[in-house]
């Protein structure tokens, strides 16, 4: 059985391997440096805490990335935070096929992060954990508690949704046939 | 011409999902298998990776943040090595503060196994072994601006409270900036391997690469901090940057950093001035400094000096080809600019030009060498001219690699000597150049 010596050796390893995306995280969901910063601590005291029950065959980053995400979601109910979601329209089949070749400009990104934000948290924590943590939608499922096929199935509405607006906005050529 | 897919065509979510890289295993391999022959859900997928890539981007921008990152992640090691650890106290107040909020409602809410769930781990007199301690004499004058190290440390690469000298360290994953006293910055790629020591050259600060790659990037007065690898050392002068890409080849250092305790310089080096002027330091082969100018490269490899592009001055100094002399009127000439430009910069540049004059004062002593060892060697004819009116003589001598001229006036002879007509010219007397035309 691992020392506490040795286990503070190999958190401290993984803490420099991977706070940075942990940190973009934890700051994305939480909102200031502050909070990330705290929330950071907070899960490697945890990973401390519960690192008996690690599997050392599973990948740290993701194992670490789950920790993060209980305490930012902990975090953030505890501060009575809201967010602000609005409802899906109903697309129809115009906004299925909407291409977003154009968004490699800047002002087409800026549109997309507009309209990240108007997504439901839930969606946008979907994303956070696939781009910050590269979970996959198996391990976000277990996170979100969730089937995974749901986790596909919201991720594609909520794409379809962000390929409809964006593609309103970017004018009739940005529209895929 | 493809063949029809033999396989249904996927469901939109799984093509987003794949697309999205959230599959893995075997359902990410036959949603490929279909894409090979299906141009429909490949044009689908297509554009599903454009968006993926723009999206990837909305979500990732603005969220990192260099020097909160570095400070978050030495507060987190200070929380790992434990709570004896000095952290900061501002940080380790909130820390408790929404710690405890989360304790009392999780008592209050679910019972006494929540409290031990988000209660930080009580360790009596726990000793940080994790992270190696460097005491404040061992720590080096940088700040880290942005990214992680490891260091060097009984043989395993292991987290530091502080950036140490005279110990070799390894960037984190990402980019690793740090700032120098003396306005200098220094970026150091994934996994780059250096140190910071004092140079033996003049006491300065300097970095050695061992393998990577890295930059130093000087400010716009009084740099002073050089880089080196292996042979190749440089001081960049204000506003000018140098990239040097280091291998150590054959060295498994990731696994076994003892290694680098006997090994200490990298198989590989090529050195090239990214923006502005460097000095380029060799080491170790008795040559002399050389001026560089932008976008000139130096590389050198266990079986010696390789390269140097276009530039006669390198290769010359280092693979003993070119020409000599030339090679010497083109570092004067470079000398001069770079003394010329920083007298332009203004008075904050002392040091750099202490540190011109010197090398000038060693290029002087070769530079009187220069003209007999050319004279010999290469014997090339000498042509003679003699001019005489208004109670002057002047008599002209040259070869194609040198010029003197000799001017007689009552009785009493000046002589001038120059590698280029232009120069002995220029030095003349007005009324010796009058003779002339």
């Amino acid at each position: 059985m691992a020392s506490g010596d040795d286990i503070r050796a190999e958190l401290s390893r993984l803490a420099v391997l991977h706070h940075g995306p942990l940190f973009g995280y934890c700051k994305r969901r939480l909102g200031s440096d502050s909070e990330a910063d705290d929330a950071l601590q907070e899960t490697f005291l945890r990973a401390f805490k519960y690192w008996g029950s690690f599997d050392p065959s599973r990948d740290a980053r993701k194992w670490l990335f789950g920790i993060a995400h209980n305490v930012c979601v902990e975090l953030a109910r505890s501060r009575k935070k809201h967010t602000t979601v609005d409802e899906f329209p109903d697309l129809g089949d115009e906004g299925t096929t909407a291409t977003l070749e154009k968004l490699a400009r800047e002002e087409h990104l800026a549109m997309v992060r507009r309209e990240i934000e108007r997504m439901p948290d839930r969606i946008r924590r979907i994303l956070e954990l696939r781009f910050f943590g590269q979970l996959t939608s198996a391990e976000i499922a277990e996170l979100e508690d969730m089937t995974e096929p749901a986790v596909r199935v919201t991720v594609h509405r909520a794409l379809e949704v962000l390929r409809a607006r964006v593609g309103s906005k970017s004018g009739p050529q940005s529209r895929g046939e | 011409m493809q063949t029809p897919p033999q396989t249904p065509h996927p469901e939109p979510h799984d093509l987003t999902a794949l697309a999205y890289d959230m599959i893995e295993g075997p359902q990410r391999a036959e949603l490929l298998e279909h894409l090979a022959v299906c141009d429909a859900c490949r044009a689908t997928y297509d554009s599903y990776r454009d968006e993926q890539v723009v999206v990837r981007d909305a979500i990732l921008r603005d969220a990192r943040s260099g020097a909160s990152e570095a400070a978050a992640l030495e507060r987190t090691l200070q929380a790992i090595a434990g709570s004896e650890s000095a952290a900061p106290a501002g940080r380790v107040y909130r820390l408790r503060w929404w710690v405890l909020a989360a304790e009392i409602a999780a008592v209050a809410l679910v019972g006494v196994g929540l409290f031990f769930f988000l209660k930080p781990d009580p360790q009596p007199g726990a000793d940080p072994a994790g992270v190696v301690p460097i005491a404040a004499e061992r720590r080096a004058p940088a700040t880290v601006k942005n990214g992680s190290f490891l260091v060097s440390e009984e043989g395993k690469w292991r987290p530091a409270s502080a950036l140490p000298m005279d110990n070799w360290v390894m960037a984190g994953p990402e980019v690793l900036k740090l700032a120098l006293p003396d306005g200098s910055v220094v970026e150091m790629d994934e996994n780059a391997v250096f140190r910071i020591v004092i140079d033996d050259l003049d006491g300065s600060l300097a970095l050695n690469m061992l393998d990577g790659n890295g930059r130093l990037r000087a400010g716009k007065s009084l740099p002073a901090t050089r880089i080196r690898a292996g042979e190749a050392g440089f001081q960049v002068l204000p506003g000018g940057s140098v990239q040097l890409v280091c291998e150590a080849a054959d060295l498994d250092w990731r696994a076994n950093p003892d290694v680098l305790l006997s090994w200490s310089r990298p198989s590989r080096v090529q050195g090239q001035v990214a923006t502005g002027e460097v000095v380029l330091l060799p080491q170790g082969r008795n040559l002399r400094a050389v001026p560089m100018h932008e976008g000139e490269v130096v590389r050198w490899t266990p079986a010696g000096f390789e390269g140097g592009g276009e530039n006669d001055v390198i290769r010359y100094m280092y693979a003993g080809s070119g020409d000599d002399m030339q090679a010497m009127v083109l570092i004067r000439q470079r000398l001069d600019g770079m003394r010329t430009r920083l007298d332009e910069l203004g008075d904050k540049q002392e040091t750099f030009k202490v540190f011109l004059k010197r090398l000038e004062g060693e290029w002087s002593t070769q530079w009187d060498a220069g003209p007999q060892q050319v004279e010999v060697r290469i014997a090339q004819p000498m042509t003679r001219r003699a001019i005489e009116a208004d109670g002057l003589k002047l008599e002209l001598s040259s070869t194609s690699r040198q010029h003197w001229a000799k001017l007689t006036r009552d009785g009493k002879t000046t002589e001038y000597t120059a590698y280029t007509e232009e120069d002995l010219l220029k030095q003349l007397p007005e009324e010796a150049r009058k003779l002339l035309k």
